[in-house]
């Protein structure tokens, strides 16, 4: 990709801080997912248990 | 990790870019058409099942989107209106794409089951692999009649929403499934008559590219017309009244064809943008006063 890979050491650094901040936002974004999803998965659930239609 | 690893993984897209392959502005069309089919039918659903149901309809069009953008990826690169999604621009890997939409779809459909009904999920299964391998995989490329039968995708969420609360699809659901379905061709036949270089220079044989701008304008003046009768249908059958959504639907279907005439008399790019943004508050206003017209039934 693109921006994957940077000439200088200086852009290196740059670069991998970037990508570092990228891929936590990522993986948080994926754990909100998940999250979100067992939370519904458990409220479609009980209701469902509860006689709800 | 350190930074040098990082250096040797490759940057994959950042949570936006996965946000433009869902198709956020189709998305609101379907979420909406989805949520008044749900809202105007009969059935009692709990609010929060109503919810996830919505949910899902709205998952599950942007995981066809997703798939769609994967599959169409080489035209998209070619067309200037697609040409800065995501993976034309190399932010996201197509096989990235292909499972985020693949993994959406299965989730939304398994979540539509546990939360509404059989129904509801086997008619958001059947509207994505409509929109995937009839659409997308086979008509888009090959007929200048692929938005007419491949519009048949979109036409699905309220009669989805429908099933939801009643778990049934009724004449009811299926007028509301035929006025998106001829909905359809005059509102992307708009936009296809100003982007028409682009469509060709891809190689999509969209009408006006196929037939030309003539053919194409009485099409769409045809398909306006028969909006007119199948818009005050749910007057007719009892869904809505004819003194509130009637009066409406009838005016807004009158602009519509009066829409559709302008762009038979002015040729110009600028009457055909005119009724493509028109086609769009045409489909919301529709909706939108099915589902005041049938709250104010219930008030009353």
């Amino acid at each position: 990709m693109a921006d994957s890979v940077m000439d200088g050491p200086d852009n290196n650094d740059l670069s991998a801080d970037k990508l570092r901040r990228k891929q936590r936002r990522k993986n948080l974004a994926m754990l909100v997912m998940l999250f979100g999803w067992a939370i519904m998965l458990y409220v479609v659930a009980i209701l469902k248990m509860g006689g709800a239609s | 990790m350190t930074s040098t690893a990082y250096q040797t993984v490759r940057v994959q897209g950042d949570i936006g870019d996965y946000f433009a392959l869902l198709k956020p502005r189709v998305m609101t069309l379907v979420v909406f058409t989805g949520f008044a089919g749900l809202a105007i039918a009969p059935g009692q659903i709990h609010p929060l099942l109503a919810a996830v149901g919505i949910f899902c309809i709205a998952l599950a069009s942007g995981a066809a989107g997703a798939i769609n953008m994967w599959f169409d990826r080489d035209i998209d690169a070619v067309m200037k209106r697609t040409r800065d999604r995501p993976i034309p621009m190399g932010r996201v890997e197509p096989a990235e794409a292909l499972a985020f939409g693949v993994i959406l779809s299965v989730f939304a459909v398994m979540m539509m089951f546990l939360a509404t009904n059989a129904i509801a999920a086997g008619l958001l299964a059947t509207a994505v692999l409509f929109y995937v391998f009839v659409y997308t995989v086979w008509l888009k490329r090959r007929t200048s009649q692929n938005i007419v039968i491949g519009g048949a995708a979109g036409a699905f969420p309220p009669t989805i929403g429908w099933a939801a609360a009643t778990g049934d699809v009724g004449l009811e659901a299926i007028i509301l499934f035929a006025l998106i379905f001829f909905w359809t061709p005059p509102h992307f036949w708009a936009l296809a008559l100003y982007r028409s270089q682009d469509y060709a220079a891809a190689g999509v044989p969209m009408l006006p590219v196929v037939r030309g701008a003539r053919v194409t304008q009485w099409h769409m003046l045809g398909y306006t017309v028969i909006l007119l009768p199948l818009a005050l249908m749910p007057c007719a059958i009892g869904i809505a009244s004819w003194m509130l959504y009637g009066t409406i639907a009838g005016i807004l279907s009158g602009l519509f064809i009066m829409s559709s005439l302008s762009v038979l008399k002015d040729a110009t790019e600028r009457s055909a943008k005119r009724m493509f943004k028109f086609s769009i508050f045409y489909l919301f206003a529709l909706f939108a006063f099915l589902v005041v017209d049938d709250a104010l039934a219930l008030v009353a």
